[in-house]
């Protein structure tokens, strides 16, 4: 019962890695171009919170059901993760001011 | 005509005296074990779920909007790129592109697994929340920012 859970949040841990990378890094390279002021602090913190919301709503979702169903539900919760960070990313790129050194 | 062996034996109706002209009256013959197949055929009826016509509308009518999306995802991670120094980083970008590609069959298949006993409005909820979550924003973003760029041009 556990194992299905345990294994999903050690692959949403992994899910969080490229977020939190970004927003630790980021904002440093923002400010290393000028642009300090147009970091995009909703879309970092946004692509940080969305991993475990989604693995909380897998789990709610794929409560009472059998295991398959569990496992099928965080899989498409965590493919659901990677798709919506990948957009955020795009976004980001999308709307940073022009670089200047 | 019936044969004794024909009877269910768990009926006690079985012991009971018929009359001619009982089925005219209402009163019903003794059960047999097994119908007769071409009557059996002849009255059987579907046993479907409530609404399954319902749902099956609506998982066809979601297949090809799910389709693109699929293939939107692949032509939208040839133009994603990780930027990361370091392997690890790389590999999980990869996973994850792997994952995003995935991403619209996989909620597809889940969704019609498991509203199979729904009401089919529940399974349109679903695959309809699908859509724009699941949308290829990277290649959506890029061709905004291309139309964008055109209209500047002309």
């Amino acid at each position: 019962m556990i194992v299905i859970p345990l294994v999903f949040a050690v692959l949403f841990a992994l899910a969080l890695f490229g977020p939190i990378s970004n927003l630790g890094a980021l904002p440093a390279v923002y400010e290393a171009y000028g642009i300090g002021d147009a970091v995009p602090w909703p879309l970092l913190i946004l692509a940080v919170v969305l991993p475990p919301v989604l693995y909380v709503a897998g789990l709610l979702l794929g409560r009472g059901r059998p295991p398959f169903a569990r496992a099928l539900i965080l899989t498409v919760a965590l493919a659901t993760s990677f798709a919506l960070y990948f957009g955020i990313v795009t976004l980001v790129g999308a709307i940073q001011p022009p670089l200047t050194l | 005509m019936a044969r004794a062996a024909d009877v269910d034996e768990f009926d006690d109706d079985d012991e009971a005296l018929t009359w001619v002209g009982d089925e005219e009256q209402g009163r019903a013959a003794p059960r047999l074990r097994e119908p007769e197949p071409a009557v059996a055929g002849a009255e059987a009826e579907p046993d479907e779920a409530p609404g399954s016509r319902g749902r099956s509308i609506a998982t066809v009518a979601f297949v090809v909007p799910y389709l693109a999306i699929a293939v939107g995802w692949i032509f939208a991670v040839q133009q994603l790129s990780s930027g990361s120094a370091s392997l690890f980083g790389e590999i999980l970008w990869q996973f994850g592109e792997f994952l995003a590609m995935l991403a619209a069959p996989l909620w597809f298949a889940a969704t019609v697994t498991l509203t199979a006993q729904h009401r089919p409005l529940v399974r349109v909820g679903w695959l309809a929340l699908g859509l724009p979550v699941l949308l290829p924003w990277p290649l959506v973003l890029q061709f905004v920012a291309a139309l964008q760029y055109a209209g500047s041009l002309s």
